[in-house]
C-alpha cells in the first residue's frame, strides 16, 4: 500500500517534555493517503489527531515539541530533509489547510480578494489582473453569491458559512495535491454545515485532490470520507473503509463512539455513555490505554498493549478481543 | 413556573454619523410557558435570538416590549430586593466550561461563590454543601482543592452545574451546555442533567442548536428563526410530524450514520436581523414559498392540539 501513497507517514511520535512530566501526544502512528482519497482522522480532543497533522506539516514548534518519525514522505520527497523555506513552498502550493475557525484563519484587515490573490501570485506565477480574475472565479466555484462584490469585502462582512467557503476556495486555489481540513464545519450551523460540506465534497471530487479530514464527528465522516483512522490517547486503535467500520466496528472504543452519537430516528430515555474519561496524557493506563473504560476488558488488557493487527486486507484493529461483529475477528467473548 | 409574553428585544446599531438609526431585532414577539419540573427545548441557528431570549428570562436584558413572569411575578416590575430573591431562584449554565470558571479559584471557592454572595452561611455549612454537590454531580470530595485547569471539559461542566444548583434554584437556564464537549462526555452530561431534573424536580430552559440533543431530553420544544417561533409544541409531536418547512429542513440537514440517506440541503443564507424581510422570515429559503409568503407575516396557529406553527402553508 505504501508504493503509490501520496503521503506516507511511518512511526510518527510527538512528545512534549514539560516540568511536570512527559506528555506523549502521539505514540507512533503510520498512515498513508492515496491520490484523490479522503482519509478521516477521528478521535476526541487530546487524542493527538491535530498534533499529528501539524507535525507532518512541520508546523509544530520544536521546542517545545519533539517530533520523531521513520518516514514522512510526500509525493516522493522526504519532508524531514527539507529546510524551512522549502517546506513553506510545499505548504500552500502542494498541501493546503482548512482550519476550523475561519475568522481567525483570515486576515481581518485585508480584503478576501487580496488574500485569495496572494495564493495565485505566489504559487501560480500569475500577474495581478490574472490573479483577480482567478480569485473571482474561485469564489464563484465554491458558491459565493455575487463574487465580484465579495472580492472587495473584508472577513467581518461575511457570514460564518461564507468565510468557510472563502477558506475552501483558498485551499483549492493553487490546485494542491493534498488538503488537510481540521474540523472544517464544527463551528457552523446545521443548515449551513450541510451547504459547506456539500461544496467541499463536490470540489474534492471534481479536482481529485486528496483530503485528510480531522474531526470528532462520525456523521461528517460518513458523508465525506472513504477511509477512517480512529485514534485514542495517541495511538491508532482501528482503521479501514468507512462503510465497513461504521456498520461493524471491531474496537470497543469505535463501538462506543458510534453508540454515543445522538440519534433522531430512535427514542432514548437515556443516552449511551462511555464510562469515565480520556486518560491524562501524562499518566496513561498500563496495557491497552482504553481498558479502564472498556466493558470487555480482561486481565490481558491490563498488562499488555495490543498490537495493531489486520482483520482483513483493508482493516486493522488494536484490540486483544476484537468485537465479533467485525468480520474475521477471532473474538473470545460473545 | 415561567411565562414569557410577547417578548421583543432590539438593540440600536450605529451605522454612521448622519445615517438613520437602525435596530437589530433580536427577539420579535415570543411567548412561551414552562410548567414546574418540565424541560423546554429552545432550538435555532446562531443569531436567531435564543441566547438573547435566555438573558431576558434571567433578568440580564431588559426587554423592549413584553413581560417575563417568574412564578407569577413580572420580573421587570419587581423591587430590587424582590428581584434579587427571584434571581437566586434561577441560575445559568454556560456553553464554554473553560471561560465560565475563574481559573484562580479552587473548586470549593467556585461552588461556594453563590453562597458567599447571598451570605448567611457558616464556613461549615458551605463546606458541607460543597461536598454534597460534588457527590451529586459525580465528582470526588478531594476535587474541591483543585483548580479548573486540572479538569477536563466534561468535569468543568460538572463544576459549572454544581455551582448553578448550589442555592437550590427552581429554574435552570442551560445555554448550549454540551455543545463544547466531546462525544463520549456529551452523553455523560446529558444523563446527569436528566437525573437532576428527576431527582430535584428542577425546571430547565434548554438551549441548543442541535435537534438531537433536545429531542430526548425536553417535554416541549420551540423552533426559533430570526427572532420568532416558527413552530412550538410537544417534543414528540414536533419531531414526528413537523408542521413548518423550517423544522423540516432542520431535521433533513442533520447528518446521520445512515449510509443510504443523503441529507437534504437548504439553500441560501440566514437574513440579517437588521433588515428582516417582510412577510415570513423564512420565505427567502423556503422550498414551499408562495407569493403570499413574501408579503404577509404568518402568525402562530394551533394546527394540532398543542402544536403551533407560523406558516401559511404548513405541512399537514
Amino acid at each position: 500500500m505504501s508504493q503509490d501513497a501520496l503521503l506516507l507517514v511511518e512511526g510518527l511520535k510527538v512528545i512534549f517534555p514539560t516540568d511536570a512530566g512527559i506528555i506523549k501526544a502521539v505514540e507512533g502512528i503510520d498512515l498513508a493517503i492515496h491520490p484523490g482519497e479522503c482519509l478521516a482522522l477521528v478521535g476526541e480532543s487530546g487524542c493527538g489527531k491535530s498534533v499529528s497533522s501539524l507535525a507532518i506539516l512541520g508546523l509544530l514548534g520544536t521546542p517545545p515539541a519533539l517530533v520523531r518519525a521513520q518516514t514522512i514522505r510526500f509525493d516522493g520527497q522526504n519532508l524531514q530533509a527539507l529546510n524551512e523555506q522549502q517546506m513553506a513552498q510545499i505548504r500552500g502550493k502542494d498541501i493546503a489547510m482548512i482550519f476550523q475557525d475561519a475568522l481567525t484563519a483570515l486576515n481581518p484587515v485585508m480584503s478576501i480578494g487580496r488574500q485569495l490573490d496572494e495564493v495565485f501570485l505566489k504559487h501560480c506565477g500569475m500577474n495581478k489582473s490574472q490573479a483577480k480574475e482567478a480569485s473571482i472565479e474561485a469564489l464563484r466555484a465554491v458558491g459565493v453569491s455575487s463574487p465580484a462584490q465579495r472580492y472587495r469585502q473584508f472577513p467581518h462582512q461575511l457570514s460564518g458559512g461564507m468565510r468557510q467557503r472563502v477558506l475552501i476556495a483558498m485551499a483549492f486555489a493553487a490546485s494542491p495535491k493534498l488538503i488537510i481540513a481540521d474540523e472544517p464545519t464544527t463551528a457552523l450551523d446545521v443548515t449551513i454545515q450541510m451547504q459547506v460540506l456539500e461544496e467541499l465534497r463536490a470540489m474534492q471530487r471534481k479536482s481529485g485532490t486528496a483530503l485528510m479530514l480531522i474531526t470528532h464527528d462520525l456523521c461528517v465522516v460518513n458523508y465525506l470520507a472513504d477511509r477512517i483512522l480512529v485514534m485514542y490517547s495517541g495511538k491508532i486503535v482501528e482503521t479501514g473503509p468507512v462503510k465497513q467500520i461504521l456498520k461493524r466496528p471491531a474496537h470497543p472504543y469505535t463501538e462506543g463512539l458510534l453508540t454515543s452519537v445522538p440519534r433522531l430516528d430512535t427514542c432514548n430515555t437515556r443516552f449511551y455513555q462511555i464510562p469515565d474519561q480520556v486518560p491524562n496524557p501524562m499518566n496513561k493506563p498500563s496495557g491497552c490505554h482504553f481498558h479502564p473504560r472498556c466493558s470487555y476488558a480482561g486481565e490481558l488488557c491490563k498488562q499488555t498493549m495490543p498490537s495493531l493487527r489486520s482483520l482483513s486486507p483493508q482493516r486493522e484493529v488494536r484490540c486483544h478481543f476484537p468485537l465479533q461483529k467485525g468480520k474475521g475477528g477471532d473474538s473470545q467473548h460473545a | 413556573m415561567l411565562k414569557v409574553e410577547n417578548l421583543a428585544i432590539s438593540f440600536p446599531v450605529k451605522a454612521g454619523l448622519f445615517s438613520k438609526r437602525r435596530h437589530i431585532k433580536a427577539v420579535r414577539g415570543v411567548s412561551l410557558t414552562i410548567q414546574k419540573g418540565q424541560i423546554f427545548g429552545l432550538v435555532g441557528e446562531s443569531g436567531c435570538g435564543k441566547s438573547t431570549l435566555a438573558q431576558a428570562v434571567i433578568g440580564m436584558q431588559r426587554p423592549t416590549q413584553g413581560q417575563v413572569f417568574f412564578k407569577g411575578d413580572d420580573l421587570y416590575a419587581l423591587s430590587t430586593p424582590a428581584f434579587r430573591a427571584a434571581r437566586q431562584n434561577m441560575q445559568m449554565v454556560f456553553q464554554d466550561p473553560f471561560s465560565a470558571l475563574n481559573p484562580r479559584f479552587d473548586v470549593q471557592r467556585i461552588i461556594a461563590e453563590p453562597m458567599h454572595i447571598r451570605g448567611g452561611f457558616s464556613g461549615e455549612q458551605m463546606e458541607g454543601r460543597v461536598l454534597e454537590l460534588l457527590n451529586l454531580v459525580g465528582l470526588s470530595p478531594e476535587d474541591r482543592h483543585r483548580y479548573p485547569s486540572d479538569f477536563s471539559g466534561g468535569q468543568r461542566q460538572r463544576i459549572g452545574i454544581a455551582r448553578a444548583i448550589s442555592l437550590h434554584p427552581e429554574l435552570l437556564i442551560l445555554d448550549e451546555p454540551v455543545s463544547a464537549l466531546d462525544v463520549s462526555v456529551h452523553a455523560q452530561i446529558m444523563n446527569l442533567l436528566m437525573d437532576l431534573n428527576e431527582e430535584l424536580g428542577l425546571t430547565y430552559l434548554f438551549i441548543s442548536h442541535n435537534l438531537a440533543d433536545v429531542k430526548d431530553i425536553s417535554h416541549s420544544v420551540g423552533v426559533m428563526y430570526l427572532g420568532s417561533f416558527m413552530e412550538y409544541g410537544p417534543t414528540a409531536q414536533v419531531f414526528a410530524q413537523p408542521l413548518h418547512p423550517y423544522t423540516h429542513s432542520l431535521l433533513a440537514a442533520v447528518l446521520t450514520l445512515d449510509q443510504q440517506k443523503e441529507p437534504v440541503i437548504t439553500r441560501g443564507d440566514i437574513p440579517s436581523p437588521i433588515e428582516v424581510p417582510p412577510g415570513c422570515s423564512f420565505a427567502s429559503r423556503c422550498p414551499l414559498a408562495q407569493p403570499k409568503c413574501q408579503v404577509e407575516t404568518p402568525v402562530l396557529l394551533e394546527y394540532r392540539p398543542g402544536q403551533l406553527a407560523a406558516c401559511h402553508y404548513p405541512v399537514i
